[in-house]
């Protein structure tokens, strides 16, 4: 009985330290972006004590970490919460990204290689300095990125080096609509 | 009792073992598996242009249409330096560690040439560093190579991304930056 014990705990210990390592590794080096919390923004903060489990997330998923001067969010859902779908339309709008370089893109969640792109060297923006932008499998007027051909969908917002860094600056992150769906 | 608080206390320490393995040593392996994938048969301390269509899946703030070059960091015998002429416009050249960590990086605005040379070499330990020991090519000669960094592992990996705002420029990159040099300092 006794020696039935010590394995048991043994074993649960084992898996209680895998279990919360996973959890642990899943969940760090990502959070709400700051100003609107329907974008998850992914950051290693090398000052942080446990940017180990930070720089782990990132290398679990066989990915570099983002560098220091690139912003990278990511989302699952539109502004009403409902997870976003290939076969679905939806427009980004919002101030234009105030950064050297930026680009959007559609793809499978957690698959960055199959994602498709709208790059800051693609887009029109309006005179008031604002970016909208179609992401749908039918082409639209305007600024248009073609939805993949997927069924869930994540869209990644990444911008390099910010032009504004002053402590007052307030990143607006764009909305995302939902139009229609097929 | 005393045996099974014994075994609780065991328990414990076992799965904040475990834990730390899984953290410090699972991820390290998944990212290696991934940069072999992708580089084939590429060697350490030589440079080579990835495909666009696998970039992303290393590089998730690159796309497809971006160009990116890479070279297998391996300083465990000796320094390594990198040279590249980049073309004209936007590039970044990251220098990540072992366990991930951002090393280096430089820009097109801050280099303010499009040519240059980093040298990287391992970080001296702790004891090398109370013994004030040099290298030899240290002493009593400063030897102009452009930048110096350290990686505090042996391995390292350094990445090349020029974003293309037109297409059409991609050939005239991937030329310029195929003779970048990624080698080990005689």
């Amino acid at each position: 009985m006794k020696s039935y014990f010590g394995t048991a705990m043994l074993v649960a210990g084992a898996v209680a330290g895998y279990v919360t390592a996973l959890q642990a590794l899943g969940h760090a080096g990502t959070g709400p972006a700051p100003g609107n919390a329907n974008w998850t923004q992914g950051i290693v903060n090398p000052k942080d004590a446990y940017a180990v489990y930070a720089l782990g997330h990132f290398r679990n998923d066989g990915l570099l970490p983002p560098p220091h001067a690139t912003l990278y969010f990511t989302r699952l859902a539109d502004d009403e919460g409902n997870g976003l779908r290939g076969n679905c339309s939806y427009e980004v709008s919002g101030p234009a990204p105030q950064a050297r370089w930026w680009f959007v893109s559609a793809g499978a969640p957690a698959a960055p290689a199959t994602a498709v792109a709208f790059t800051a060297g693609n887009a029109v923006l309006a005179g008031d300095d604002t970016l909208k932008l179609s992401i749908s499998r039918r082409p639209s007027p305007g600024n248009w990125l073609a939805a993949p051909d997927v069924g869930a969908m994540q869209v990644t917002l990444v911008m390099n080096e910010l032009y504004i860094q002053s402590k007052n600056y307030k990143l607006v992150l764009p909305a995302l609509k939902r139009l229609a769906c097929e | 009792m005393m045996g099974r608080m014994f075994w609780l206390f065991t328990a414990a320490v076992f799965g904040l073992a475990v834990h730390l393995a899984t953290v410090l040593y699972f991820p390290g392996l998944t990212f290696q598996h991934r940069v072999k994938q992708l580089a084939g048969d590429a060697k350490d301390n030589s440079f080579f242009l990835m495909k666009p269509e696998v970039q992303a899946g290393l590089m998730p703030t690159a796309t497809a249409l971006d160009v990116v070059g890479l070279c297998l960091l391996n300083v465990s015998a000796g320094k390594v330096s990198l040279s590249a002429r980049m073309p004209r416009g936007q590039w970044a050249l990251t220098i990540y560690g072992a366990s991930g960590e951002q090393v280096y990086n430089i820009n097109d605005v801050e280099a303010g040439s499009g040519e240059f040379t980093i040298e990287l070499a391992p970080a001296k330990g702790l004891i090398e560093q109370l013994r004030g020991r040099s290298d030899k090519d240290e002493v009593g000669q400063i030897t102009n190579v452009g930048w110096h960094a350290e990686l505090s592992e042996k391995r390292g990996l350094a990445v090349l991304w020029v974003p293309l705002a037109d297409p059409a420029r991609r050939a005239d990159v991937e030329t310029a930056l195929s003779s970048t040099r990624c080698e080990k300092k005689p």
